[in-house]
């Protein structure tokens, strides 16, 4: 499978019928022939949803509300998840759930458009109209809300989105919380009328009113009840992490949306060349110089899931039985990579000959 | 074994019948809670737990909307708290007991065990197979000795049919041939399966009315829609361009850690008027449920969950180790332990079995 590419089962391509019921129930109208070997495959939920609503919500963001055409109930989500939007075949863009999990029937995304845009946000921006169809996958979550007393909310410009089912969450569990919300300048800023409603509990930080974040009186001291949720441009992550250095392990949560800076760098006793055994499906291939583990278990028929093949979304993650993954990842924190126990099979290789994973 | 189940979940507490006119009372999720209708219908839920000397709640009786205890006669309001003690004037300031979060969807009473603000943030889940609106639904209710895990991977993996069910296995299909696709979501897994053209077993020849002399092409799948329930269905394409299709509903709520309450419903949207295809139906479907439930239980009995896990994977286990993740994900992220290690451990296929402590 061309991991960019949007598998269709025979079943979907098909019209569903009125009394298909849940979104990933698939239901034919009739029964396809049966293919004579059918390669069995683990996807990700995949499905086409249309535009409901389209929001303009500040200066280049618009919000999209997308639901089953059949008007079939979603699969459920929590705060924190993320989908893709897959356009076409080469461009799948990953995009915060900013709605409300107890909305069955709607997933809601905002969506910035991005003066680099490498097409995902322009497709967006120029595309979708209300009315109109696009293929999403997911949804998946790599940014979970853990369960705390304390939150401590950092959003960065369009970083906002998964906060707000964050902060619902939080408010409906009775924790406390602070959000502190940067942006370039309040016209630029989603959701910042709504936010306003929770008043001393929301800081809004416009950068041309007030300069950067100002990370250490928001953050103060280490805290043991707290767990610190961030979200927005690799400037602000960079800053949070470092701000958050002395507070316990676990605490910080980052979601990012583009690869960490370096991450691609080689490691120094990395192998150009080495062999992964798949103990589940007993199949043992090597991985060239020049391609990914994900592709050449993908080749070799070994049933893996993948995404973005960036090292962001978490969605090809193996657990590691054996062998010392060269971590290439921007998903696992520092402590984890350094267990060694899972690895993305889309980025990272390896520093031991012989890799044994869980598959 | 300690709890595997997530709390923060709606799961099913009884079937709308169950809950009459009377006190019912039932343990849901190591917890004892008693079920009672208003004298507006709506259904309560309240722990099955006198606050004065722990008597069952559910032993006691109703005055009104108000629920008696049949030790002392304690009386408490539908929210829980006590209102009146015979023996004394004054009643204990803030004695109670606790109340649940419950709805109603016909057939099932639904309730909601877990951090009692984030009910508010889910909701059951829709079942429409269920609602009446072109289908015909009957059920089974039975507590099953066995971890809840048990009855869901029993579900999300139908290559036992043949072993298990040799008499409604269709000829021809003794060997079931692999999942076409496995498709996963945040909290959600869906398998399908089509099988090749094959005859008719005996129930679905007298269910559907369909020529024997024939073969039909069918599809399998099932969606486990959270850890309170999962969905499956059975299709057969007639070839006169009606797909004849069965739904069976398992509503699955953990009672302790090895027993597990099961309300399965089967559902057609075929032959509506004839009122012996429900019970042939039901009497077939009830008879499969039994022969499910012996199952389940001897692995409980010979190996218990963990050790059941612990066993080798097939390719047909795709459903099951998705599923294990989703619940173990959302066992971490109650547990709350905020440690990276715990964000990540449970995504390892086989994590569910280290349980959250207590």
């Amino acid at each position: 499978m061309d991991p960019n590419s949007c598998p269709v089962s025979p079943f979907r391509a098909m019209n569903v019928s009125p009394t298909a019921t849940f979104v990933g129930f698939v239901t034919a109208e009739k029964i396809a022939d049966v293919v004579s070997t059918p390669k069995f495959e683990v996807e990700e939920l995949e499905t086409d949803l249309v535009v409901a609503g389209r929001d303009v919500l500040a200066e280049g963001i618009v919000a999209l509300s997308l639901e089953d055409p059949t008007g079939r109930p979603l699969p459920g989500w929590t705060p924190g998840a993320h989908i893709d939007l897959v356009p076409n075949t080469s461009l799948v863009r990953q995009y915060s759930l900013c709605g409300s999990p107890t909305d069955m029937g709607t997933w809601r995304i905002a969506v910035l458009r991005d003066q680099q845009s490498r097409g995902g946000s322009d497709f967006v921006h120029d595309k979708l109209q209300v009315g109109s169809s696009v293929r999403v996958r997911g949804p998946r979550n790599h940014f979970p809300l853990v369960s705390a007393p304390r939150y401590q909310f950092i959003a960065g410009g369009i970083g906002i989105t998964p906060m707000l089912p964050m902060i619902e969450a939080a408010e409906a569990a009775g924790a406390q919380w602070h959000l502190a919300y940067g942006g370039r300048k309040r016209a630029s800023m989603a959701f910042v009328e709504d936010l306003s409603a929770y008043g001393e509990r929301v800081t809004i930080w416009p950068q041309d009113e007030q300069g950067l974040l100002d990370l250490q009186g928001i953050l103060g001291s280490a805290r043991e009840d707290t767990l610190v949720y961030c979200c927005g441009p690799e400037a602000l992550l960079g800053a949070v992490e470092g701000a958050c250095a002395s507070w316990p392990t676990g605490t910080l949560h980052l979601e990012r949306f583009a690869a960490k800076p370096g991450a691609d760098e080689p490691t120094s006793g990395a192998l150009e060349s080495f062999e992964v055994v798949c103990q589940r499906s007993g199949i043992t291939v090597t991985v060239p110089a020049d391609r990914s583990v994900f592709e050449v278990l993908e080749d070799a028929g070994v049933s893996v899931l993948g995404s973005c093949l960036e090292g962001i979304c978490g969605t090809c993650e193996a657990a590691v039985i054996e062998g010392t993954p060269d971590h290439h990842d921007s998903v696992l924190s520092e402590e984890e990579q350094a267990r060694n126990d899972a690895m993305m099979l889309c980025v990272s290789r390896s520093l031991s000959e012989r890799l044994v994973l869980d598959l | 074994m300690t709890p595997n189940y997530p709390r923060d979940c709606w799961y099913v507490a009884a079937t709308s019948d169950e809950v009459g006119s009377g006190l019912f009372g039932r343990k849901l999720l190591d917890r004892p809670v008693v079920l009672y209708r208003l004298e507006s219908g709506q259904v309560v839920a309240l722990a099955d737990r006198c606050a004065h000397r722990g008597y069952p709640l559910s032993k006691g009786r109703l005055d009104g909307d108000l629920l008696v205890c049949g030790y002392h006669g304690l009386r408490y309001d539908t929210a829980g708290a006590c209102v009146g003690v015979p023996s004394q004037p004054n009643v204990p300031y803030g004695v109670g007991v606790r109340a649940y979060p419950v709805r109603e969807e016909p057939p099932f009473v639904w309730i909601w065990l877990g951090h009692p603000g984030r009910s508010s943030l889910h909701s059951p889940p829709q079942l429409p197979w269920l609602s009446g609106d072109g289908w015909s639904s009957s059920g089974e209710t039975v507590c099953v000795a066995a971890n809840y895990m048990l009855v869901h991977e029993h579900y999300l993996d139908l290559t036992h049919v043949p072993e298990v069910h040799p008499e409604e296995t269709p000829p021809g299909l003794e060997q079931l041939p692999p999942l076409d696709h496995v498709s996963v979501s945040e909290t959600s897994v869906t398998y399908t399966r089509t099988l090749p053209p094959a005859e008719l077993a005996d129930w679905e020849a007298e269910a559907t009315g369909l020529p024997r002399d024939r073969e039909y092409k069918r599809r399998h799948h099932g969606t486990f829609i959270s850890p309170a329930i999962l969905a499956e269905g059975w299709e057969i394409d007639g070839g006169d361009g009606q797909l004849y299709e069965q739904a069976r509903i398992h509503a699955v709520t953990p009672e302790s850690p090895t027993r597990t309450h099961l309300f399965s419903r089967f559902a057609h949207n075929f032959a509506l008027d004839r009122a012996l295809v429900d019970q042939h139906l039901h009497a077939v479907m009830a008879k499969v449920m039994r022969e499910d439930v012996a199952v389940i239980e001897a692995i409980e009995a010979a190996a218990g969950y963990e050790g059941s896990a612990s066993g080798i994977h097939l390719i047909a286990d795709a459903g099951v180790l998705q599923v294990r993740r989703i619940v173990a994900r959302m066992l971490a992220m109650e547990t709350g332990r905020t440690s990276a290690e715990l964000d990540r451990a449970p995504r390892s296929a086989s994590a569910c079995k280290t349980a959250r402590p207590g």
